[in-house]
């Protein structure tokens, strides 16, 4: 009897516990909670000085609302072989079809350099042409102030661990930031064109 | 018998600080497979031998909560199964009060498994293990086959290295266990009391 | 507490006797719609058709199993110390498991076939969400964890009676010729171990799928899902026949006055099986992903080639034991025997499948279900009901009334004709799993319907009229 009340107390329990860590069973891994977090809270773009590829400096939030333009943001480093390259083509695809659509007005591209000891102005710039990116649709940054890249990184949800060959491994994602400089959803970096219709064409 | 009573303890507790040094601590857990296949054993270990410093007349009042293992057991399971989801795994890394909960209830973990085998009769111990050994196997598989990064804090590489080692451990188990049914060891007296 | 061993079959297996009897009358009802949809003779829609494959498909499976450990259980507790509670606790989460599975499929609309290949669930394409999927793979999951618990609990007493399952298995008798086991609890020990882990893999592959429905990220490699699913499926489905068949071994007896003794081949024979189900079946599946053909070949012969070692004998002493002995015929003896001549022309097209040139012709065709319902619907089904017959005449002998010896031979008639018709359909190349077919094809159809309906009606009146004799004493008592 008194051990049918401990086990049943165990299992209340531990499926409490699951339950929570998984968010009522919908999600198992941590990048599942973060975009699901995003798009609940959506957090503001933080007030952080960043440096673009022609050495200027902004103010992120404050930008966003002055260009008054959806923002498609993702998180790279100039040295990666890997990801980088994927996410790279796909903001490719997503300027052509800017282009052809005539969006320029309304959304804009913005991949932002975790690494900035290695990724200073010149070397974006020098990373910008080689993707072949127009600097009125795609803008390429870093922060100008590295002790505040952590907290860029966290409010974006992108964890980044240098891996044991002086690279970073990172998670790959494309967030989109309303004009009102809100967070509003993650997606994967091929899910991102009927999001394009679905976000610009209802206007 | 008195030698081991307190030789189990004092083991217990000099292995448990020295996981809990800091360094020891970031070194294991910095490496997914030391994490899962080495921390999480230590741990468990670290509590069976605490646990062997109880005395009888504790035991004897746990056991009233215990009957034939049923409630350690599904308490042991309940725990590893949730440290091997991925999410709390990556929490234990970035929040410390999650790591020192994935402390506690390893520890207790290690010290139910070594309250209830005894008593656990095959039945208890095959549900046991037929809870635990494919819940293995399936976040094992998960690790090796994911195309993406399960948990934020590991690597690729780690992943797979998590993976693999989970799934060969819990196939050796599940080995171990069904050739223990061949030769079971002479324990005439445990089948006995199991009947009552 | 020596008593109760004598005495006839205790509640937990008329219940289990008699809920097998009265499901599988249920799908053999669910079968005969469809081949008749098939022919064209009812009007039913294709989505409904895989509602009720899928139904017939997990439902026949799994009243197998059941029906085959009541057998089991039945007979092995007469060498061990069974505890009921552990049968009550299994049916207890096979109904539930039941519930989850219904529910899934005719309130859900899952309909992706019993095997439910992946990544078939998880893409209804509007026929059914992702909730009835789960709901029909975790009312399966239940089912298996009932099963582990019965096996478990069978594992425990013939360890606790023989020491190990070494000496279960009659290894020692092999070397010094003394103290055989029974026949049936060399069966009982083959079938505990090898659905322990059928069932263990089956949950792996279960609980891999549930969480693949609800993170899509995570992707299973589908040659390695298929072959996980067809390890715990084939070995499941073949266990059936192994739990079924102690029937003979103990029932056949009583009838020839002859005792069924073990022999070392006998002994052979099932560690054989034993060996070649634990071997060869997981090596076929850690082999590389990319399967190469000999393999997937191999796998085959020997999936349905496995039952031969333990068949071969069984059919020997079977022939030796009725061979010249007064048998005493009854509708119980009569089905027992043409129960093991139904098992045995099953594995005739089951060789012939597993042979390469044909293989690759028949492989998606009605040959397929033709075989399997071959040795299942005239050995394990036609095993099943023999005991559940013997259960309800108290365990005696009984007479052999008209009536039941004209539906003894509708039944083994019609249910051979209606295996060969699918053979026949295998062999014009109609497919399977289609609900609509040809019109070419529609007669195979209508034939076989025919001879469904005569096992249908058959099987009703031997199972409705055991099932009176299973009720009966039990009100009395
Ligand atoms: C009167 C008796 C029976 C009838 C009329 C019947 C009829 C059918 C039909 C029409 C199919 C679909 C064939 C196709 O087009 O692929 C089928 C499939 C099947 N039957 Fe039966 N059957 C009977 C008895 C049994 C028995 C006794 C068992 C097992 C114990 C069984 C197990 C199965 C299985 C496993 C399938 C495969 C379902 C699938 O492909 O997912 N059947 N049956
Ligand atoms: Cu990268």
């Amino acid at each position: 009897m008194r051990t049918a009340a401990a086990s049943v107390i165990f299992l209340v329990l531990g499926i409490w516990a699951t339950c929570a860590i998984t968010g009522g069973f919908e999600l198992l891994t941590t990048e599942q909670a973060r975009r699901l977090d995003i798009s609940r809270k959506q957090p503001a773009v933080p007030e952080i000085r960043l440096i673009d590829q022609s050495g200027q400096a902004f103010h992120f939030g404050a930008w966003v609302r002055e260009e008054n333009k959806f923002l498609i943001v993702d998180f790279i480093y100039t040295n990666c072989q890997s990801l980088c390259r994927a996410l790279g083509s796909e903001f490719q695809q997503l300027q052509q079809r800017i282009v052809e659509r005539g969006l320029q007005s309304r959304v804009h591209l913005l991949s932002v350099s975790f690494d900035p000891a290695h990724d200073n102005p010149a070397v974006l710039q020098q990373y910008a042409g080689h993707m072949q990116a127009m600097p009125d649709v795609w803008t390429f940054a870093t922060v100008g102030d590295a002790r505040e890249l952590d907290a860029l990184l966290r409010t974006f949800g992108v964890t980044v661990i240098p891996d044991r060959m002086g690279g970073f491994q990172h998670n790959a994602a494309l967030i989109w930031v309303a004009p009102s400089g809100k967070l509003v959803r993650v997606t994967d970096f091929d899910s991102s064109d009927s999001l394009l219709d679905e976000l610009t064409g209802s206007n | 018998m008195n030698g081991t009573r307190k030789a189990g303890p004092r083991a217990g507790l000099i292995l448990l600080l020295v996981l809990a040094i800091p360094a020891v601590r970031s070194m294991m857990e910095g490496d997914m497979a030391l994490h899962m296949l080495l921390q999480f054993p230590l741990l468990l270990l670290a509590g069976w031998l605490l646990t062997q410093g109880l005395t009888e007349q504790t035991r004897a009042e746990l056991r009233k909560w215990n009957h034939a293992g049923i409630a350690g057991l599904l308490m042991a399971s309940l725990v590893l199964m949730f440290w091997m989801i991925p999410r709390a795994l990556d929490m234990a890394l970035s929040d410390s009060t999650v790591e020192l909960l994935k402390f506690i209830t390893l520890l207790m973990a290690g010290a139910t498994l070594e309250l209830s085998w005894q008593s656990a009769g095959l039945i208890v111990r095959g549900f046991f293990l037929g809870n635990v050994l494919p819940m293995m196997m399936v976040v094992g598989w998960l690790y090796v086959e994911a195309p993406v990064r399960i948990c934020s804090a590991y690597l690729t590489d780690d992943q797979l290295r998590a993976g693999s080692g989970l799934l060969a451990l819990a196939i050796a188990g599940s080995v171990v266990w069904l050739l223990a049914f061949f030769c079971p060891p002479i324990r005439s007296k445990e089948i006995h009391d199991e009947n009552q | 507490m020596n008593m109760q061993k004598e005495m006839p079959a205790v509640g937990a297996v008329k219940v289990y006797a008699a809920i097998s009897g009265v499901v599988i009358l249920l799908m053999m009802v669910f079968g005969l719609v469809m081949r008749m949809t098939q022919g064209q003779m009812l009007p039913i829609e294709p989505n409904v058709f895989y509602q009720l494959m899928t139904a017939h498909g997990i439902g026949m499976v799994a009243i197998a199993g059941l029906g085959g450990s009541a057998v089991m259980w039945h007979f092995l507790g007469k060498y061990v110390n069974l505890r009921a509670g552990f049968a009550w606790a299994n049916l207890a989460f096979f109904l539930t498991g039941v519930v989850l599975v219904l529910g899934g499929i005719f309130l859900g609309g899952f309909a992706a076939a019993w095997t439910f290949l992946y990544p078939l669930p998880a893409n209804g394409m509007g026929q059914w969400g992702k909730h009835a999927a789960a709901a029909y793979m975790g009312g399966v999951l239940l089912v298996g964890v009932g099963m582990l618990l019965f096996y478990l609990e069978s594992a425990r007493a013939i360890i606790q009676k023989y020491g190990s399952f070494a000496r279960a298995l009659g290894w020692h008798f092999l070397k010094s010729g003394q103290d055989a086991p029974p026949a049936t609890v060399i069966a009982s020990t083959v079938v505990t171990l090898i659905n322990i882990i059928a069932i263990l893999i089956g949950a792996v592959i279960l609980t891999m799928m549930l969480v693949n429905l609800y993170v899509p990220e995570i992707a299973i490699h589908p040659l390695l899902a298929k072959n996980l699913i067809f390890l715990f499926g084939h070995v499941f489905i073949n266990s059936t026949i192994y739990m079924a068949v102690i029937a003979v071994y103990e029932i056949l007896p009583k009838y020839t006055g002859r005792p069924w003794n073990v022999y070392k081949p006998f002994v052979w024979a099932w560690s054989a099986t034993c060996l070649m189900v634990l071997t060869v079946y997981p090596h076929h599946l850690l082999m590389d992903y990319a399967q190469p053909l000999w393999m997937h070949i191999m796998g085959q012969i020997v999936s349905y080639t496995s039952s031969l070692p333990v068949l071969a004998l069984t059919l020997t002493a079977t022939l030796g034991s009725i061979y010249r002995s007064n048998i005493k015929w009854d509708l119980t003896s009569a089905l027992l025997v043409l129960s093991i001549f139904g098992w045995s022309a099953g594995v005739i097209p089951a060789v012939i499948d597993g042979t390469i040139a044909v293989n690759q012709v028949m492989h998606n065709t009605l040959w397929v279900p033709g075989h399997f319902h071959l040795y299942l619907l005239l050995g394990c089904v036609t095993m099943i009901l023999a005991f559940t017959n013997w259960i309800a005449n108290k365990e005696k002998a009984a007479g052999f009334s008209g009536l039941e010896k004209s539906m003894l031979w509708v039944f083994a008639i019609s249910a051979f004709a209606y295996a060969l018709m699918f053979l026949l359909s295998g062999q014009a190349s109609v497919p399977r799993r289609w609900a609509v077919h040809l019109p070419e094809w529609l007669a195979y159809s209508q034939i076989a319907s025919l001879f469904a309906a005569g096992v249908v009606i058959s099987a009703m009146a031997i199972i409705v009229r055991a099932m009176g004799g299973i009720i009966r004493p039990a009100r009395q008592a």
